[in-house]
């Protein structure tokens, strides 16, 4: 590299063209050093103009050089800046004299750049991971904290600094959309600092709803973005004093210990994400925080309702509708929603998808805990019976598994059901009434019906599930089955437990013989074979 | 009375007569001095009120006790002093006694050998003896143990400083050499050392000598022997072996062989063909009930199940034979690689099903030491192989070789059962897991309850048929399936949901009249969809044979036709099929089960106990546990009281001990100063002597 003297000459020349050659390290350090103390601030803008070479070599290729180069230039504009903030130069006071609220001015025009283009990497995707971004998110929340406790107010937080992150943050394209959540690495950074400090999450929300109604165009990067930070849980969640919550600057105005208005902020924000245009799996993604995250956040979460009822009244999709019922049971637990006709939905849920669903142990334990009253009517609690009944004898084995015990509790629950499994008084000309058509579980006459379908599981092909259904020709001695037991079975887990036995004696051979493992287009007439109408 | 308490003192004094006047004419002495003590004892004690402890109450409540008016606490009084004076007495003589006795008592220990163990007469002398003995012939300054001795006694030497000692004691020239040495002295590690070492070295030359002896004698006695059999030997006349001819010789290697061959045994009756088929007839009798008890899963599979493949193991032990005299006339091995499955392969596909058989034959686990390996390994190699391409007539010598390996081929399959898993999870199915399952099925009896390879294939299966994303491979584990289950029919849902997705699916399809046989490989290959739909009815044909017995079958069946129904342009096959469905569901007669048929229990009742003289006060529930909670009280009480006796004790004893060491001082310290006082008297006699002496000198 040439020399200081050359490359002061060099860039001296070509003050206002581009600069096309890099500085070195040493010499950005150096410039850096003695811009505050010698006072020639037209070295800042020669400093950010870097920022465009190293931009422009860093999206196309991975060089470490580069990286460094740019780590000491961010740096050394950091150490600058953090010496004019504390000398009071990033601020008009009102005893200034012209000259200098001129150069006031241009310096926090300046400084402005300088965290433009910190926001610059953190948006905006290079051609690798690179730990510059990372350092440049590291920079802008140590300006934060240096912002805040310069300031001449005692209680006071950098909210347009923090604005910018939050909005570089979104629009961060350093991740890939995977199941609707990203996995951005600056995010996942910036999540470090962002769930342990309560102010953070206070003004991240704070005028959100406005940015999220502004891009709606890149609804998808937004979204997963979004997604992604909120999915962890909030500090305020279980806790209603914001007053202890630790927070990143030393002195935050007080106004952050209102929760109400962080409620306010982030049911807005919410409001803005859902009136996207989202897709299925979006709504599905969203919806499984839903409960647990986010209604405990809302000022008024009987605002979603609608919501929420309409996602459920959507037929077309039971994964949606299980998980909106799982929110719509929080709010009509803790906010009073009432919801007609409920039980009738609910029934409309037992479709045959519902036993192969990845969400169906979250179903169980929600209409568990729906048929708990025993001051149900028989005809209801009978319909939900024989529904599930008939859905266990067209499902999967871990499907199955669950509805027997949850059949068994309801039958002990509800007695008078038990003529389903045990009736005595039967004419000649019976038939089987029940209505599978029915809508309503009151009128389907399934108390009349019977349930053939756990005889059928009675010689399931899985020796447990089989002697499992043989508990309805026992005596009902249990008081009830613990559902836990039964929800989370899957083939994996059910192989497992099988293949973990022990070997102990020979395993039992096929006595009979074939002739042959298939079949053949020419086979001899008086040959077996194994399986017919399969050749190889 | 008022005044002081030394003013009350003496009235009291007075009052007695102990003090004042005391020339009054008659009073006998002696008898008065007893008195006086006495009366002294009793004053004392009245005016020293410190030394009796009161319990007070603080109401005064009066109860009847032993019939008398007693008010609680009234005589509460504790004369400590008394008790503690009485206690102190007590256990002073306990201390002195004790002390007393300190390191005076002994009895005499008899150690002679013997004497204190139960030895009779006879046996203790003998013992008495022999230690005796062992004591007389063990050196105490002998550094060998004592065993080198054991062969020669008098092997015994005495030596100096590790040198043998001159047995005539005049050879005194190495002493000199000795004393010629420089005088340092050495140190006494150094001369254990040499001590040691030269021991040791004596030792071996004694040894080389006693063993070379011991080796001279040997021959001497070995010639001994020959020279007496010299002596002995008369010439005889003919030799023990010309006797016999050569026929003869053969002859009783003949009858030798005869005695070692086996015995003849009446040879088993021939049997009629008649007489075979009922004999086979009643073994697959029998193969089948021991089917039906494992199908109902009332016990495991046991290895008995196989008498089936008892014909074909005789075949194999004549075989064997032959195998035995072909590897003694050959010798020769065919080298096999059985570590790698790869190099198997190639193994196999070069040289055919001769090498499989070779290797069968030749590596029989009685052969050789680690053939049972070999052939595990290969075994399973085997089973992979033939899961890649299948071949009929490897499939029964597998299955026969599946009966003697077995565990190993579980292992095999199970290993194998979880790689299968991870690709019904990625979708990445190959034709080879297809054959897996079809090979599985024809070597176990699928129809068992329990089985520890059919249970999960089971899982596998159905897992595949609900959750895989390729349709053809779905319809043919639907028809295996239910090949599994021919004889068992157990009830598999997941077919029953897959059938009526197919139909949906399939729905808009054209339909072919297509013949039944579908090859393995047309699964993998698209526009198979007619076929596929053809083989999908098939299957609804076997499942309506198969669920005959179960009354859910209607239901089921009702919510397929109108599926049939639907499809377009109907094939001969499906018209079939519907009427078949059709009537099944109308043979089906729903009857409301009756499930909870028990047989009525009573409750538990009991005849009540009438209690004798009954006591409300008394617990009656738990009389064990009071009378232990009572002991347990006292057992408590009894402690305490005993931990506070023995920390009196001990006060009472360190109090001793000081006091009598206070004396000791008292008593040293006293004698000093007598010593020293009587020094310096007679030291000042001394000095007073001498300078009177010196004055009277002077004068």
């Amino acid at each position: 590299m040439a020399p200081k003297r050359k490359v002061n000459s060099k860039t001296a020349s070509n003050k206002k063209a581009k600069v096309e050659e890099h500085l070195s390290i040493e010499n950005i350090e150096e410039i850096g050093e003695t811009i505050v103390e010698k006072s020639s601030y037209n070295d800042i803008t020669k400093l950010l103009d870097q920022y465009q070479l190293i931009k422009k070599i860093l999206i196309k290729e991975e060089n470490t050089e580069i990286e460094s180069l740019g780590r000491q230039l961010s740096i050394s504009l950091f150490q600058v800046f953090t010496k004019l903030i504390k000398k009071g130069l990033t601020t008009i006071r009102k005893a200034d004299d012209e000259k200098r609220i001129i150069l006031v001015k241009w310096i926090i025009n300046k400084y402005d750049d300088f965290k433009e283009n910190l926001c610059w990497f953190i948006t905006n995707k290079l051609s690798y991971k690179s730990s510059l971004q990372l350092d440049c998110l590291d920079i802008l929340l140590k300006l934060i904290k240096i912002e805040s406790s310069n300031n001449v107010n005692d209680k006071y937080f950098p909210l347009i600094t923090y604005r910018k992150l939050v909005e570089g943050l979104l629009l961060s394209q350093n991740g890939e959309i995977v199941n609707d959540t990203s996995d951005n690495f600056i995010i996942l950074e910036f999540m470090e600092s962002f769930q342990k400090h309560y102010d953070l999450q206070f003004y991240f929300f704070q005028d959100l709803s406005k940015f999220l109604d502004d891009n709606k165009d890149s609804k998808d990067l937004i979204f997963s973005n979004f997604y992604l930070i909120i999915k962890s849980p909030l500090l305020l969640i279980g806790n209603d004093d914001a007053s202890e919550l630790s927070t990143y600057v030393k002195n935050p105005p007080s106004a952050i210990s209102k929760t109400s208005t962080f409620k306010h902020n982030y049911q807005q924000s919410i409001n803005s994400i859902l009136s996207y245009d989202l897709s299925i799996n979006q709504y599905k993604t969203i919806l499984s925080i839903m409960n647990k995250r986010i209604l405990p956040l809302l000022s008024k979460p009987s605002n979603l309702m609608d919501f929420l009822t309409d996602c459920y009244n959507l037929n077309s999709n039971l994964i949606i509708q299980i998980l909106s019922l799982n929110s719509l049971y929080e709010l009509m637990k803790t906010y009073n929603l009432e919801y007609p006709d409920f039980y009738k939905k609910l029934y409309s849920l037992l479709t045959p998808e519902l036993l192969i669903n990845r969400y169906r142990s979250r179903f169980f334990r929600l209409c568990d805990l729906f048929l708990t009253s025993t001051h149900l009517s028989a005809n209801l609690v009978a319909s939900f019976i024989k529904k599930l009944a008939k859905l266990s004898i067209a499902s999967s084995a871990s499907g199955t598994i669950i509805v027997i015990p949850f059949i068994y509790n309801l039958l002990k629950r509800h007695p008078s059901c038990m003529i389903m499994i045990h009736n005595t008084e039967v004419s000649n000309d019976y038939q089987d009434p029940y209505n599978d058509e029915e809508e309503d579980p009151l009128k389907t006459q399934a108390i009349h019906s019977s349930l053939w379908e756990l005889e059928a599981l009675m010689n399931h092909y899985h020796p447990n599930i089989s002697t499992l259904s043989a508990i309805f020709k026992e005596p009902f001695r249990k008081p009830n089955y613990n559902l836990e037991d039964f929800l989370d079975w899957s083939y994996k887990s059910l192989l497992d437990s099988e293949l973990n036995k022990r070997y102990r004696t020979m395993t039992a051979l096929e006595y009979e013989n074939w002739d042959y493992l298939f079949d053949s287009n020419d086979k001899d007439e008086q040959k077996t074979c194994y399986l017919e109408g399969w050749t190889l | 009375m008022a005044g002081s308490q030394l003013k009350k003192l003496k009235a009291e004094l007075k009052s007695q007569g102990l003090i004042g006047q005391t020339n009054i004419k008659n009073k006998k002495r002696p008898a008065d001095r007893d008195k006086t003590k006495e009366k002294l004892g009793e004053i004392r004690e009245k005016f020293n009120v410190f030394d009796n402890k009161v319990n007070r109450v603080k109401r005064d409540v009066t109860t009847i006790e032993h019939g008398k008016f007693v008010t609680i606490g009234k005589g509460n009084v504790k004369n400590t002093s008394k008790t503690n004076s009485f206690l102190n007495k007590n256990l002073k003589l306990a201390y002195e006694a004790h002390k007393s006795r300190k390191g005076r008592n002994g009895k005499i220990i008899d150690k002679r050998f013997g004497e204190n163990s139960n030895l009779g007469d006879e046996d203790k002398m003998l013992e008495r003896f022999i230690k005796e003995r062992e004591q007389s012939s063990k050196s105490k300054f002998s550094l060998e143990s004592d065993d080198e001795y054991d062969d020669d006694e008098g092997d015994f030497q005495l030596t100096h400083s590790g040198k043998l000692l001159p047995e005539d004691m005049e050879e005194p020239q190495e002493v000199q050499e000795e004393d010629l040495e420089p005088a340092r002295k050495k140190t006494k590690k150094e001369v254990m050392a040499e001590i040691i070492a030269k021991s040791k070295k004596y030792k071996q030359e004694r040894q080389k000598l006693h063993s070379q002896t011991q080796q001279e004698i040997d021959e001497l006695d070995d010639e001994f022997q020959d020279i007496m059999g010299e002596f002995n030997s008369k010439p005889s006349a003919n030799n023990a072996f010309s006797t016999k001819k050569p026929e003869e010789i053969e002859y009783d290697n003949k009858v030798r062989e005869l005695v070692y061959d086996k015995r003849s045994v009446p040879a088993d009756k021939t049997k009629t063909d008649e007489e075979k088929r009922t004999e086979y007839e009643e073994k697959m009798k029998k193969l089948e009930q021991d089917r039906l008890t494992r199908m109902e899963g009332e016990r495991e599979a046991q290895g008995d199940d196989l008498d089936f493949w008892e014909s074909e193991e005789e075949d194999d032990q004549e075989e064997n034979k032959q195998d035995l005299q072909e590897e003694e006339d050959e010798e020769s091995y065919e080298e096999v690689e059985f570590e790698d499955y790869d190099t198997f392969d190639t193994q196999v596909s070069e040289k055919g099903i001769s090498f499989i058989n070779n290797i069968i034959k030749n590596y029989k686990p009685h052969l050789r030491e680690g053939n049972k390996a070999r052939m595990n390994k290969f075994v399973s190699n085997l089973f992979k192989y033939l899961c890649h391409s299948p071949q009929n007539d490897l499939i029964p010598v597998l299955k026969k070789l599946c009966e003697s390996y077995n565990e190993t081929l579980v292992q095999t399959m199970r290993d194998e059962m979880l790689l299968i898993q991870e690709r019904i999870e990625t979708n990445q199915l190959e034709k080879s897991d297809l054959i897996f399952f079809v090979i599985c099925g024809f070597l176990f009896s699928t129809s068992d309850k329990y089985h520890l390879i059919v249970i999960p294939n089971l899982i596998l299966m159905n897992e595949v048929v609900l959750n895989y994303k390729h349709d053809g491979i779905v319809v043919f584990m639907m028809d295996l399936l239910l090949q599994y289950q021919r004889i068992s029919k157990r009830f598999i849902p997941e077919i029953n949901f897959i059938i009526k997705d197919l139909l949906t699916k399939y729905q808009k399809i054209e339909l072919k009249d297509e013949e039944d046989l579908m090859s393995v490989d047309e699964i993998f290959q698209t526009n198979t969809e007619s076929k596929l739909v053809n083989k999908l009815f098939t299957i609804i044909d076997k499942v309506n044979s198969q669920y005959k017995d179960y009354s859910i079958l209607k239901n089921l069946n009702q919510s397929i036709l109108p599926l049939l129904h639907n499809f377009g342009n109907p094939t001969k096959k499906l018209t079939t099929l519907i009427e078949k469905l059709t009537k099944i569901n109308s043979n089906i007669k729903l009857i409301p089960l009756k499930l909870q048929s028990h047989k009525q229990l009573a409750i538990k009742t009991f005849q009540p106990k009438y209690e004798e003289n009954f006591n409300p006060n008394k617990v009656y529930d738990n009389l064990e546990q009071s009378e232990v909670n009572k002991l347990k009280k006292l057992v408590k009480r009894e402690t305490k009281n005993q931990m506070k006796d023995f920390r009196k004790q001990n006060r009472f004893e360190a109090q001793e001990k000081l006091k009598e060491k206070v004396k000791m001082y008292d008593d040293y310290h006293k004698k000093m100063a007598n010593i020293v006082n009587s020094i310096s008297t007679i030291e000042g006699k001394e000095k007073n002597d001498y300078a009177k002496e010196k004055r009277r000198r002077k004068q």
